[in-house]
């Protein structure tokens, strides 16, 4: 039950717990398809050039966020492994959870290869350590486990929100193309805008699933939730910049 | 307590990493912006006057005098400019002791970087090229400097300051571009770094091997290199294979385990 | 009051689910596949005295009555090209417990198998009266469905379900995993089951539905598979022979009188490409040369087809010229029969066809309400002929297991009633899935080192009489085997 769908069934056989994935293969993306701009298109508005600044942000913000979905997916899917028997219940909450995360990490999957962003060196630690918060937390009780999905999608959501007023306020580029050098967002972020929007109103939908699971029973919530919400701070720290 | 979301868009963003060669920025990938005027890390243009002067010298003057002052200023005399533009050309570059000039390290710079984007200039989409064809390429435009890789090699492996911010980043960036550009795979994990690693090592040992080669138009090194491509593609298979079978072999013990337990 | 409104709501309950959906067949076992495994597994519930009350369905997307079982009445001349080995295990328990009369003439027994190394020449000889029967699945299949057909079960009891396919299957409630299954069928009927068994192969869909998980790899190898023409019955004894080539294994194998079966697995698309839209006389002569001539020669005979370099008469006689030659430089012409398969005439037309090579294990065979037996669990290589015969022990073990879980009065579609199946079958599955693994990774490469150490395993295999008998054992069904 580990690994459940962690890609779409047709990966069925691809293996996730990579040191070194194949040099041959892992994930097709289909996405080198999008090379660096090359065939100018009329009517598109041309920006300036993105700061180093602001590019060196982007690249934190798609780090950050693949390696946070793949910790989620790992936490979802540790739940799983301990909780599908005992409870079967659980089993179709968990698993509608753990799908969107596969999702989500699989859309950050995609962005890090077509704008060439480093994944975060630490991936293997995150890996271990979201399956071991995963079973560590269910194995204590499902509550926990809740309560456990109720700090982590917490923390997730703010770091969502925090990302979000960053590139709403500060990609304000200006359009050389028009008349007076109007300022806009370009598609590209505003997609990546978008696509974060939709992930943290889902992040903070696992949020409400795992109050309505009894999450506040969970013994002793204030350890659990207080601790992992720490351990997700500093694990977003270290993974935006490692 | 979010701290990073919170980090404005300032140049402390880019001081994060002390090491170049682990610092990266987002490339973008749509069309939406203008083209860039430099082309990273050099800081002019590739129609300014520098790069004129550079890209001559390139051509005319280092295959036979090598990367020395020499030939830059040979390539200022014959494009009849002010022999103070040697100190421009250098500006970008701390003097250094174990070098020669800043001239000369920023035409060292200069080959690297122009060549790196030379190579992947007609790559377009669905790109069909392989890795080691682009490696080959790569080796082949430095045929007609071939009697001064030695030299140049000395230069760029010198440790210190250009080392770190100059020779291991071109060369890591080479390697990116190799596989971005070429039908290889890319990956989400640490085999994005084995993988850099290996065409890197892959590399510059062909390029050792082309210091000593003396055979006709260097079949030798181009063989070398291939049959290195290729090692490194059958060793990362290896590796894979016995991953591939020990996460297979784990699964299948809790399986066991588990499928006894349920007797119970 | 109360009362009246109690059963105004009933009513519309049940008329909104008339006409949202047509009302769900409930059945106690739907089997999804029609294959060997779906048919031997529908047979054995109705054989079994505490089972046959449940009412069972079987599903195939296939025309079964029209196109498989005509086979049995009117078997054709030619074989089949989809033969499988089957061990007297596997076969006992088709034809004494379940009662099945396979067509016997066209099964043929064999009481040796001769492996060699295609490189370092070692070899292994395998000897044991009747250790593996030669049968075609269509022989199986049909034997399956006459018996199913004469056993005139009435409709309450069994059902057939051709030519239709799954569309979907959802619970019957969404929330709860252990609700009965609802199995819509593309003829628009829909099925409500207590049990839900795939049999549907490697690409299961019941699989899917189950989110049950798969461990494994593709071997990026194609099998060829033909139907061959001897130039006459072997005239000692009937052997099967494994030559393995550095592409992959290439297993000749008896079938009655001076027909023959071939299985050649060769690594990488290429070649089975090659085989599959080859003259037929130029691939029986390539198929003697596999097992006579050295890794070189094919290479060469390979390369010439490939870059249409030599005719095929020239490339038949060249063949022929290498093979005798061979021969000439044994010691003793009777070797020649000892350690070479009888000689290939012919391929029959029609019956060359490929397939990729899987290795599959799923993690967990059964869950609420899902029980997964045969391709569906799991896939191997062919090399060690293990496929169907696991496929036969997953059917012999669920059935004991749903027998055991009617007995003590358990939902034969709960968890707790299924797993005994699961845990006797997993581990007898592990062992022939991860030999045939193995040798599959230790035959692949021609490195000398690895290749100089599997000839010594091999040889000494064949020399020392337990580990030979074991190995026997395990390949022909264990030492349960009953007579």
């Amino acid at each position: 039950m580990l690994r459940t769908s962690l890609y779409n069934q047709s990966q069925l056989l691809s293996r996730p717990f990579s040191v070194l994935a194949p040099l041959k293969a892992t994930v097709k993306n289909g996405n080198k398809s999008v090379k660096a701009g090359k065939h100018a298109e009329a009517k598109v508005p041309k920006y300036e050039q993105l700061s180093e600044a602001q590019r060196a942000y982007l690249d934190r913000v798609i780090r950050v966020d693949q390696a946070g979905e793949l910790g989620a997916n790992y936490i979802y899917a540790g739940q799983i492994f301990v909780l599908s028997r005992k409870y079967p219940h659980l089993r179709p909450t968990l698993n509608h959870m753990r799908d969107q995360e596969i999702h989500h990490h699989n859309t950050f999957n995609a962005l890090q290869i077509k704008n060439r962003v480093r994944p975060s060196l630490l991936t293997p630690f995150w890996k271990v350590g979201a399956i071991a918060m995963g079973m560590g937390t269910a194995m204590i009780s499902p509550e926990a486990a809740m309560a456990c999905t109720e700090a982590v999608e917490t923390v997730i959501g703010g770091h969502y929100n925090a990302q979000l007023r960053v590139l709403t306020n500060q990609f304000d580029l200006e359009d050389v193309s028009s008349p007076e050098n109007k300022k806009g967002t370009p598609q590209e972020v505003k997609s990546l805008i978008d696509t974060i929007k939709l992930f943290r109103d889902q992040e903070l939908e696992h949020l409400d699933t795992a109050i309505k699971h009894d999450s506040r029973r969970a013994v002793p919530y204030k350890v659990i939730t207080e601790g992992i919400k720490g351990i997700c701070k500093i694990a977003i720290w270290s993974a935006e910049r490692i | 307590m979010v701290m990073s979301s919170f980090t404005p868009l300032n140049k402390s963003l880019l001081r994060t990493t002390q090491f170049k060669c682990l610092r990266r920025l987002y490339h973008p990938a749509s069309n939406e912006y203008v083209n860039p005027t430099t082309i990273s890390p050099l800081t002019y243009s590739m129609d300014s006057i520098q790069s004129k002067i550079l890209s001559h010298s390139l051509k005319e003057y280092v295959p036979t005098s090598g990367f020395n002052e020499k030939s830059i200023l040979k390539s200022i005399n014959d494009l009849g400019y002010s022999s103070s533009m040697m100190s421009v050309i250098g500006a970008s570059n701390s003097p250094s002791f174990a070098h020669s000039s800043p001239a000369v390290l920023e035409l060292i710079k200069y080959n690297l970087v122009s060549k790196r984007i030379e190579l992947t200039k007609d790559t377009n989409d669905n790109t069909t090229t392989t890795l080691k064809e682009l490696l080959l390429k790569r080796l082949e435009m430095d045929i007609p400097i071939s009697s001064q890789l030695r030299g140049l090699f000395a230069q760029l492996a010198t440790p210190g300051k250009f080392m770190f911010d100059v020779s291991l980043p071109e060369l890591f960036q080479l390697a990116d571009d190799m596989i971005f550009f070429s039908n290889e795979k890319d990956h989400h994990d640490m085999a994005w770094y084995s993988k850099r690693l290996a065409v890197s090592m892959a590399y510059v040992t062909s390029k050792m091997f082309m210091i000593q080669d003396t055979s006709n138009n260097f079949q030798m090194t181009m063989d070398f290199a291939s049959d290195k491509v290729d090692r490194v593609m059958n060793l990362g298979e290896y590796y894979n294979n016995v991953e591939e079978y020990a996460w297979f072999t784990l699964m299948n013990s809790i399986n066991l385990v588990k499928s006894q337990f349920s007797r119970m | 009051m109360l009362k009246i409104s109690f059963s105004r709501q009933l009513v519309r309950t049940f008329a909104t689910t008339a006409d949202e959906v047509t009302i769900p067949k409930l059945t106690d076992i739907l089997i999804v596949g029609g294959g060997p495994a779906g048919l031997t597994l529908a047979t054995a519930i109705k054989n079994s005295s505490h089972l046959a009350k449940l009412k069972t369905t079987l599903v195939d997307s296939a025309k079964l009555t029209e196109n498989v079982l005509p086979f049995y009445s009117n078997p054709p001349t030619e074989y089949h090209n989809r033969v499988v080995s089957i061990t007297p295990k596997s076969l006992n328990f088709i034809t004494n417990t379940l009662n099945v009369k396979l067509l016997e003439n066209r099964i043929q027994p064999y009481d040796g198998c001769y492996i060699t190394d295609g490189i370092s020449k070692a070899h292994m000889s395998l000897n044991k009266e009747s250790m593996l029967y030669m049968v075609e699945i269509m022989n199986i299949q049909s034997s399956l469905l006459k018996h199913l057909k004469e056993l005139n079960l009435k409709e309450e009891d069994f059902e057939m379900k051709e030519n239709v396919k799954v569309e979907n299957i959802s619970y019957s409630n969404p929330e709860d995993p252990t609700s009965w299954p609802l199995v819509k069928l593309s003829n628009g009927e829909t099925y409500k089951t207590r049990l839900l068994i795939g049999c549907d192969g490697a690409n299961s869909p019941v699989k899917k539905f189950s989110k049950l998980n798969t461990e494994g790899w593709k071997y990026n190898t194609f099998g060829t598979v033909a139907t061959l023409k001897l130039n006459g019955p072997p005239i000692f004894k009937i052997n099967g022979w494994q030559r393995f080539l550095k592409w992959g294994p290439v297993a000749h194998l008896p079938l009655p009188d001076n027909n023959a079966s071939l299985v050649w697995s060769t690594k990488g698309n290429t070649l089975s490409e090659m085989f599959v839209n080859m003259d037929t006389k130029v691939f029986a002569s390539l198929i003697n040369a596999a097992f006579v001539l050295s890794d070189a020669d094919l290479e060469y005979y390979f390369n010439a087809i490939k870059n249409n370099t030599m005719k095929s008469d020239e490339l038949i006689d060249d063949i022929n010229f290498r093979i005798n030659e061979t021969w000439d430089n044994l010691k003793d012409d009777s070797l020649i029969d000892e350690i070479f398969p009888p000689q290939v005439v012919d391929v029959v037309k029609g019956s060359v066809a490929r397939f990729p090579f899987k290795f599959s294990h799923v993690d967990k065979y059964v869950t609420d309400r899902i029980a997964l037996v045969g391709d569906a669990a799991h896939t191997t290589h062919p090399l060690a002929g293990q496929g169907l015969n696991m496929g036969q022990h997953d059917v012999e073990e669920l059935t004991k297991a749903l027998e055991k879980a009617t007995l003590r009065g358990l939902d034969i579609g709960s968890e707790l009633a299924l797993e005994p199946y699961w845990a006797e079958c997993y581990p007898f599955n592990n062992v022939r899935l991860g030999l045939a693994d193995k040798l599959h990774k230790l035959y692949q490469t021609d490195s000398k080192p690895i290749v100089a150490m599997r000839s010594l395993g091999l040889t000494l295999t064949d020399k020392i009489e337990p580990v030979k008998n074991l190995v026997i054992d395990t390949l022909t069904g264990g030492e349960e085997m009953c007579k």
